[in-house]
Formats: structure tokens, sequence, C-alpha cells
């Protein structure tokens, strides 16, 4: 733990224990008052003593007796300005005062302004989920483990209730019944979807019976996950955080690379206390592992580190192209040119001297984080689409890859789209408007699969989508409907009337001993497949093997 | 960066040191009172004065008043703190020539990040 940590905590029990003689001294100045009321010394000394807990209270994480402190001074300045003979009945207000002050130290403090919490604006709230669901024990169930992780909890019985509690605050995670007393948990889903804070909820469909069709349509309506009655609560808690923490991991990530304690708990007190997740690395050998699990948006590093120094670093990461824009900023103790020039060589992008103050240091984390996300946006997006580069995608096809050795259960599906005889419209009707149509289909693929799907722009007129958790028949099925939805909407170009386009897919599943190459091919050939067997239609890369023995 | 802290209360100006001390990295220096705080301030030649409004005998004002007096002490930015946050009052005391008026009960994580904000302002 931080040196701030201990050394405030040892503050704060001096300030109870001094605060304790201190009510016990206004005590006294008050019974005085009562044998000699007109006592002006005795008053402003009184007054004194209260203004003291109004200025120190919240300061050492008691609000409370700041507010008391002030009412005492107010009392106090009201006798003392008015002239007026003191009150009897003031000094049984002055006892209150007092026995709740000393009520109020006894406790223990309610803020504890060492924490994130304590600058108002940084710390996380706690995660808001709506549940919509009738039953009583579902209710219950869910209340006391959402409790137990820190998730508050709303809960109603039927549509009409979530649409007015969404309507009163946007919740960040929604769980619904597919089938509701008054209506359809599906057509729910897509209410909060198309709500201005909508997208970003995390959604889960909960369904009575096990159809085929239930989780295709719970997809398709804008939902994250889906769920079967009985419910397994652990595995429903274990999504539902892990979709919630993939909102919350906008937060941005500081990676603080410092042998020295104190210099290493100054920028995470500093950091954490503006909502920065931080973490230390203070032996030169775990930095590599730190940017591979920890995945910061920016590096602060220090340059005398045991074993390496923080240029070799530096150095050695800007060899990766994955962390071209990571930004990274030097502290030193050396303000020098030359340690400048040096920092800026192994590729460093600011160079900060110790001791650096806290809004300085803010200041420029928060300006390079802002400029670095940006930037890897353009890289990673394709402009028109804003879906995934060419690139940016195979290399998310690489981590799927990777991840599915670790957890072989988690099914993914390649999906390739190409829209048919694209040509034609380009040729008919300028690009233009060709680009209007792959912004269309981008934008539905957006809307109609889930956020976690990762989904990109493979080439010109293609796309390329990986599916998770899907067998490969309801892949193929939420494929269709998709493709259903785009074939029937129109586009329209003035002057010239409207026209209608589809699309053919090919989904092939990622299956044991299949490397990056061989999983696109797959997917690649069932493409071939749907083109050659008339187009607007999606084949499963299974079917070409023929049945399965 | 030197800082000197005047105020009458303990338990105020151990925090405040700590917190300027610890997570702003700055020398602290204190003085229990406004006399005290005008000689140290002579003597030790601070960047900036952090001052208590509300002090018995010798108050903030006058404390002030005793430093803008004094060619020595006369150009060292003084930050007033007080526990009354009325806006009336935080333009009185800037218009007795303070630099600024930070408020208490003051957070102490972020006390550095004002003092400095303050200092800072005046140099650009």
């Amino acid at each position: 733990l931080s040196a701030w940590d201990d050394a405030f905590r040892e503050l704060r029990v001096e300030f109870v224990r001094e605060s304790r003689d201190k009510v016990a001294q206004a005590g006294r100045l008050v019974e005085g008052l009562r044998t000699t009321p007109g006592d002006r010394e005795k008053l402003l000394e009184l007054k004194r003593r209260f203004h003291g807990f109004a200025g120190a209270g919240s300061t050492y994480g008691f609000p409370r007796i700041s507010e008391l402190g002030s009412e005492g001074e107010r009392a106090c300045n009201e006798v003392l300005r008015d002239e007026a003979p003191f009150p009897g009945a003031l000094v049984d207000q002055f006892h209150g005062l007092l026995d709740e002050l000393g009520r109020e130290l006894d406790g223990p403090p309610s803020e504890s302004p060492d924490g994130p919490d304590a600058t108002g604006s940084a710390g996380p709230r706690p995660w808001d989920v709506l549940l919509v669901d009738e039953d009583e024990d579902d209710r219950r169930t869910f209340a006391a483990l959402a409790e137990h992780e820190g998730i508050a909890t709303r809960a109603v019985g039927s549509r009409a209730e979530a649409v007015r509690a969404m309507a009163e605050r946007m919740p960040d995670g929604i769980i619904t019944k597919s089938e509701l007393v008054d209506g359809s948990g599906y057509e729910l889903v897509e209410h909060a979807r198309s709500l201005p804070a909508g997208d970003a909820a995390a959604i889960l469909i909960v369904s009575r019976v096990a159809r085929f069709l239930d989780k295709v349509e719970a997809i398709h309506c804008g939902a994250d996950g889906y769920f079967e009655e009985p419910i397994e609560w652990e595995a429903l808690m274990r999504r539902l955080h892990h979709l919630l923490d993939r909102n919350r991991a906008e937060t941005a990530r500081v990676l603080v690379v410092e042998d020295d304690r104190p210099q290493a708990a100054f920028a995470r007190t500093v950091l954490e206390s503006a909502g920065y997740a931080t973490r230390v690395c203070d032996d030169p050998q775990h930095f590599e592992s730190d940017l591979r699990s920890f995945r910061p948006d920016i590096v602060i590093m220090d340059i005398v580190l045991p074993g390496a120094s923080g240029y070799d670093l530096v150095r050695y990461l800007r060899q990766d192209e994955r962390h071209a824009t990571l930004p990274v900023l030097f502290l030193t103790t050396e303000g020098e040119l030359q340690a400048r020039i040096e920092g800026a060589r192994a590729g460093g992008d600011e160079h900060l001297v110790k001791p650096v103050a806290p809004g300085l240091l803010l200041s420029t984390v928060t300006s390079r984080v802002e400029r670095a996300r940006f930037l890897r946006s353009l890289l990673e997006r394709d402009g028109l689409t804003r879906l995934l580069t060419h690139t940016a995608f195979l290399e998310r096809a690489r981590v799927a890859i990777a991840a599915r050795q670790r957890r072989p259960e988690r099914s993914k599906a390649w999906v390739m789209i190409d829209l048919d005889h694209f040509k034609d419209v380009n040729d008919r009707y300028g690009h233009p408007v060709g680009d209007r149509v792959l912004a269309a289909l981008a934008g539905l693929l957006r809307k109609k699969l889930r956020q976690s799907d990762t989904m990109g722009r493979y080439g010109g007129e293609e796309f390329a989508v990986l599916l998770e958790d899907l067998k490969e028949q309801e892949a193929v099925r939420l494929v269709g409907r998709v493709l259903d939805e785009f074939g029937r909407s129109t586009h329209v170009v003035p002057g010239h009337g409207s026209f209608r386009v589809t699309f053919s897919a090919g989904v092939a599943m990622l299956e044991d001993g299949l490397d990056l190459d061989a999983w696109r091919q797959a997917a690649d050939q069932a493409l071939y497949v749907a083109k050659a067997a008339g187009r607007n239609r999606v084949v499963a890369a299974s079917r070409l093997r023929g049945p399965a023995a | 960066m030197k800082i000197l802290i005047i105020d009458d209360e303990d338990d105020i100006r151990r925090i405040a040191r700590l917190s300027l001390a610890r997570i702003g990295r700055m020398d602290v220096i204190e003085a229990a009172g406004g006399a005290e705080g005008v000689r140290m301030a002579e003597e030790q030649q601070p960047d900036g004065i952090l001052l208590d409004v509300m002090m018995p005998t010798m108050d903030g004002p006058a404390t002030l008043a005793a430093l803008q007096q004094n060619p020595r002490t006369a150009a060292i930015p003084v930050l007033f703190l007080t526990a009354k946050a009325l806006t009336a009052e935080i333009e009185r005391l800037r218009q007795l020539g303070a630099l600024d008026v930070l408020t208490k009960p003051f957070d102490p994580v972020t006390l550095p990040t004002q003092v400095q904000a303050a200092l800072g302002s005046r140099r650009t």
C-alpha cells in the first residue's frame, strides 16, 4: 500500500483523538455560558472551536463533522451579531451539537479521502442492472448475487414497467425473460437498443423453453447473450460481468514502470484519483508480460531501473508495430537536454522532470491517451464503414484461434460475406451510391449482431465476421436473417428510382487443427459455393464435405 | 517549490503538510500564527503562502496586509484558506490582494493540484 495511505490514516487517528479533547473543552465553555450568559470571550472561543470542526472534518473523511461545526459557528455568529442576551435554550442546542460531534468521532469516517472516490468525479459507480422478470424467486436470487458483486439492481415484472424504468435512467445492463406478461422480451430489447444510451447496455435474454430459433432471435433483436431456464446463475453472472467490464474497459489504463516505491505510489495515487486504472511494473523483467496482460493505453517510464534502462525498454517496445501508437512518457530526475534527446531517440513521446506536479502529470497523460486512441481508431477502422480493416480483422482472428486453445468450449464461426452483383450497382449508379450500400450493410451488421462479435471490411465489397458461442446452424440462421432484412431494404437514388441488393455468405466453424489460412479458406469455399448455387444465400462449410459419417 | 502554511489549527496544518509534501512533492514550512508567519516568510522566502482567514489575535487579512507592507515579502503570492465559501466573501478576500481563495474543508488528494494551478496561473 502506498505510503500516502498509511500516513493519512495515522493523521486521521490523531485528528480523532485531539477532536475528542476539543469537544470536551467546548462542552466546558458551554457550561460556562450557562452561568455567565453574557461572556463574549467565551462565546468567541466556542465559535473558534466550531469553526475548527467545520474546516477540518471533511478533509479527514468526516463530512458530518463539518456540517455540525458550521451549524454551531452559525449559531454563535447570530448571538454575537445581535448583541442580544444569550438565550438559555442555546445551551442545550450547543450540547446537542457537541454530543453528535462526539458520536461522529466514535464512528468510522463516512468517506475515505485516500480512495479514488474522494475526488467525487473519479470513482467507479456500481453497475446498474435492470431485471425484467415476474418470478419472485428469480428476483431474490439475482438481488442476492448482484449485491455480492457490487451491482445495484432494479427489478420489474412487466414490459411496460421496464420501458418506464429505462426512460428514467438507462441501466448498464438488462436481463429479461423472452416472454413477459404484457409482451415479448425480444421487442423490449429492440426498444432498448433504439434508445439513445441503449447501444452500450449489456443485454441478456432468458428463454423459458429451449427452442432452436430462440437464440438466433435473441441475437437478431440485439441481445448480447442468451440463457435458458432453469437459469444457471453462475454462468449468467459471469457473462454479465464480462459484458459490463467490456464497457468499463474504456477506462484508460496506465502502466507505471518504476522501481522506487514512493514514486510509484505517488503516480498511482494521482492517476487513480482521476479515474485511471494503473498497474506498477517494478521489475523490467515483467515489462513484456505486463504489456501483454494489462494492455496499457500509456506507459510512464522511469529511466534508472534495476538491470535495464527505461530507454532500452522503450526501444524494445517500439520494435513491435502493434505498439507503434502506444504513448510513452519519460519521468526523470534529469532535466538536461541530453536526457531529453536520448528519450526522444528511444521513441519516447514526452519527458517530464521529477518532482512532477499532479496537475501536469494528469493533463499530459489525458491528452496523450486521447490522441493515441483516436489515432488507433483511424488505423484499425475502415473510413467508410467504421468496421475493422483487413489487417486488424486478421489480427483478431489470430487472437481468436489462440483463445480457442485455452477455452475450447467456446465455438467460433468465420462468416465471409460478399455483395451480389455489386459491380453492376457501381457501374449503373456510380461509386458514391455503391459506397452508401456498403455503409448500409455495415450499419445493419452492427445493429443485428452482438457488440462482442468481430466485424471487418475484408475487401472492396467483402465483409468478414467472427461469431462466438454459436453452433454452425445457429450462425447460418442468424446471417440468413440479416440477409433477409438487407435484401428487403431498398436503396433510393434520386432521379433513378430505387434498387435492392443481396449478398452471399459462407460460414466455417473453427475446428481443431485449423490455422488461420485453413479457417479462412473454409469460409471462402463456402462463400464460393453460395455464389455458384445462385447467390442470395448462406452456405455452411460442413455441407461441402457431405453428410457426416 | 516551497510553501508556507499559516494556520492556527494543528490538524489543518498537519494534513496540509502531508498532502503538499507527499502528493505535491513540495517543501512545506508552517507557522501557527500571523506574526510568526510574516517573520518566516521574510526569512525563508517561500514560493507561495497558504493563509488561514480566521485566526485569533492576527487574522488572515491583517497578516496579508503585513506581508504586503514588507518589501521582502510583498511579492510572495498568497492563497487564502477559508471555511466560508460565500461568493461575496471570496470576492472580498480577492480584493484584499490574495492570488486566489481555497475553501476548507479541502480534499487532501487534490489540494496540491489546486495550489499548483493557482500559483502556476500567475506566472503565465
